[in-house]
């Protein structure tokens, strides 16, 4: 299956680009995508998609699928992808 | 006093009578200050019908019980009076950054009040308690910067702080703006123009009193929680980086701003590599700026390096003024806007409204409505830099068609006729800011009901961004009560549905004026959430030993925002501007993920109706119940909204 990934705001700059598009395997979770790009990227990427808000007990993670926030309860981050999923890593810029 | 100064200068620039009058607690109790203590004077202190350029139009400066306090992002001023650009000439006001409003508490003040006309060019000189009026014929025709910094060598002091009109609001071009601080600018609703049609050209601040805190223990301890909480927040760390552009990068890429080609296409395709924040960050900052006591510093200076605008710095730009000067123009050329942007600081010009005027005027000559007969041969070309850069500076000297520009583009529709009104993406005269009203509904809603005509700053309802949902669901659970199941699970969806934004749209706009009243930043508690509505009562509370609940609070808002509602409808203008133009509800959005996204009618006034509900106003007109302004101490707005009342129902 073939997913989109956008690198919104100062994660391009770490991944050095705006736009990819990966063909995974069927059955691949959000999680999965989500390990696999710290792994590559390091703590900066994480710095920019792993976010601990003080008025929130666990962390949030900075994406989002088909434009649908996501928040860091591992329930959601095993979240299976679908054919043609658009994802955006670091676009929760707060309210906008 | 504690928090308040509890002071005001009342001005009359006709006699050059300058009064200090005492402001009791009671008063400032009910209106808290800035936003609040300003349009209280502009309902009382001005009349139906009155012209904005006449000397009796009050022009009042306020700051808050917060102004110059440790309180994070304390550094907010409102300009209010009653607009020259809107249509018809409701209440206006405008909100600035900068370090000149804190200067103001420091002097003594919580608010300044000016009438009448100066009989030559004049600024007001307040130095602790010594206020005088000063000539400023020296200064007639210089452009922000130059006042500034001429004013600063006359008075001696670096420290003193300068807000000031350029030859724009000397020119009377309606949508002139104020600078202060060399390009922190008030720029909505023509402040500057009502400023230049008093002859006054400036006002200088020094300041060396204290603030004084109820709890000063408490008070420190609160606003430290408060940063740490601010800090956290991933828009912070974004915006400390990017700047507002960020702002722009996020809503432009899901499709839901960048008023490309005047608003034609619901956002700017293509943009980031070219326009982003990223891009300016990379090749023009040259470093962050910030307002007085912010722990975020979204300020920008940007310095251009090389090419054919080598050598340009200034402070900017900040998302709106690059938007409508860039993609709503037609253009993603950075440099060229960014000076542009420059321009329009300099010579004291809206930024919106300078790019809204020329995009109409493309968006007409595109579709044959207007010709180089009309336009004294200038041909208005989507993207055409070089042509921009002279219009502003024609607008601003109101040479040519300039002159008509300088109308704002729904005046200068009215005159060319041929059905180019249809081109002006306006509410109540005021033009749409980049978010599309077709997708984003909150908005849009805010758009048509704000009280100092379209506007995202009055009802910002920026929990219905997709990313909010993540971030604040127990906020929006908590606002929406019952709604907010069906508004969570329509996500991403739940942008263009209209039917949970009448709750969600009250609420901001209410949570929006608690930080306007108190000289508050809007950023960290109405744009995104770390600080509620409960946070910042505290911090009102603990500077002021006042006991105030936020519920209070919110109903003290109500109040302001009744009042200023009630300024509009006493010129006639009620449910029956409620409206946005028929594009939005003719023209789908063109592409992206929203596209097809358009408002339906009959959602749209039920929409309107629910939102009239819960304020307790009448669906019939719009105007405010009696019960409602009673209710909230209101009674003399309820007297003489009675007449208009009837001629509203009379009209219709």
């Amino acid at each position: 299956m073939k997913v989109k990934i956008k690198y919104a705001h100062l994660v391009s700059e770490v991944t050095g680009s705006l736009n990819r598009e990966f063909t995974l395997p069927e059955g691949t979770t959000v999680g999965k995508v989500l390990r696999n790009h710290i792994k590559r990227y390091g703590r900066e990427f994480e710095r920019w998609v792993i976010v601990d808000v003080s008025w929130r007990p666990e962390p949030v993670a900075n994406i989002l699928i088909n434009l649908r926030s996501i928040v860091l309860y591992p329930d959601e981050l095993e979240t299976q992808l679908k054919d043609g999923d658009y994802m955006i890593f670091g676009g929760a810029a707060g309210a906008a | 006093m504690e928090g308040w100064a509890g002071k005001r200068i009342r001005v009359d620039l006709t006699s050059g009578k300058i009064e200090v009058e005492a402001l009791p607690l009671e008063h400032l109790k009910k209106w808290i200050g800035a936003r609040g203590l300003n349009s209280e004077v502009v309902f009382k202190e001005s009349s139906q019908g009155m012209d904005p350029f006449s000397p009796d139009n009050p022009l009042c400066f306020g700051v808050g019980p917060l102004s110059g306090t440790f309180a994070p992002s304390s550094g907010r001023v409102t300009v209010s009076a009653r607009s020259p650009m809107t249509t018809p000439h409701g209440h206006g006001d405008t909100n600035m950054g900068g370090h000149w409003g804190p200067e103001l508490r420091y002097a003594g003040y919580d608010q300044i009040i000016l009438k009448g006309k100066a009989d030559k060019p004049t600024y007001l000189w307040i130095n602790d308690d010594d206020i005088e009026l000063r000539d400023a014929s020296h200064l007639w025709g210089k452009d922000s910067m130059e006042t500034t910094l001429a004013m600063t060598e006359e008075l001696g002091d670096p420290n003193i702080m300068i807000t000031c009109i350029g030859p724009a609001g000397e020119k009377l071009v309606r949508y002139a703006c104020i600078i202060n601080t060399f390009n922190r600018a008030g720029g909505r609703t023509g402040m500057g123009a009502v400023m230049g049609s008093k002859n006054l050209k400036a006002i200088a601040v020094r300041g060396s009193k204290a603030v004084r805190i109820a709890r000063p223990k408490e008070f420190f301890d609160m606003c430290k929680e408060a940063r740490t909480r601010i800090d956290s927040d991933p828009a912070v760390k974004m915006m400390q980086a990017e700047g507002t552009m960020m702002l722009f990068d996020m809503a432009n890429g899901i499709g839901l701003a960048g008023a490309y080609k005047n608003h034609t296409t619901g956002f700017a395709p293509g943009i980031e590599e070219k326009f982003g924040g990223v891009v300016h960050m990379k090749k023009y900052l040259h470093s962050r700026e910030g307002c007085f006591a912010c722990p975020i510093s979204c300020g920008r200076y940007t310095y251009i390096k090389e090419g054919p605008f080598a050598g340009t710095h200034f402070g900017g730009p900040e998302m709106e003024s690059a938007c409508n000067l860039g993609p709503r123009c037609g253009t993603y050329d950075w440099e060229p806007v960014m000076k542009m942007v420059q321009n329009c600081d300099l010579y004291g010009l809206d930024t919106i409204s300078t790019g809204a005027a020329m995009s109409w005027a493309m968006d007409c000559y595109e579709n044959g409505l207007l010709t180089e007969a009309d336009t004294g041969g200038i041909p208005f070309v989507w993207g055409d830099t070089d042509t921009m850069l002279k219009v502003i500076d024609m607008i601003c000297n109101r040479e040519g068609f300039g002159d008509l520009l300088a109308e704002g583009a729904i005046r200068a529709a009215w005159k060319i006729g041929r059905e180019t009104e249809k081109l002006v993406p306006h509410c109540r005269g005021l033009e749409h800011i980049s978010c599309d009203p077709r997708t984003v509904t909150g908005f849009s809603l805010g758009y048509a009901v704000s009280t100092r005509g379209s506007d995202h700053l009055k009802n910002m309802s920026c929990l219905e961004f997709p990313p909010a949902v993540g971030l604040y669901q127990d906020l929006i659970e908590e606002v929406l009560g019952d709604q907010a199941k069906d508004f969570l699970e329509a996500q991403p969806n739940n942008l263009i549905h209209i039917e949970t934004k009448p709750k969600l749209c009250k609420w901001s706009e209410e949570d929006k004026c608690i930080a306007d009243m108190l000289g508050l930043c809007c950023f960290p508690s109405a744009w995104w959430y770390p600080l509620r509505p409960e946070d910042l009562t505290k911090l009102f509370n603990l500077a002021t030993g006042m006991d105030v609940t936020s519920d209070e609070m919110m109903r003290i808002s109500a109040r302001v925002v009744n009042i200023e509602r009630a300024t509009w409808n006493r010129e006639g203008s009620g449910r029956n501007q409620d409206v946005h133009i028929d594009r939005y509800y003719e023209l789908p959005v063109q592409d992206g993920p929203y596209k097809g996204a358009v408002l339906d009618r009959k959602k749209w006034e039920k929409a309107i109706d629910e939102y009239y509900r819960l304020h307790s106003w009448d669906k019939e007109t719009g105007f405010p119940s009696n019960e409602v302004l009673k209710e909230l101490g209101l009674d003399f707005v309820a007297e003489q909204l009675e007449k208009a009342r009837k001629e509203y129902l009379k009209k219709k």
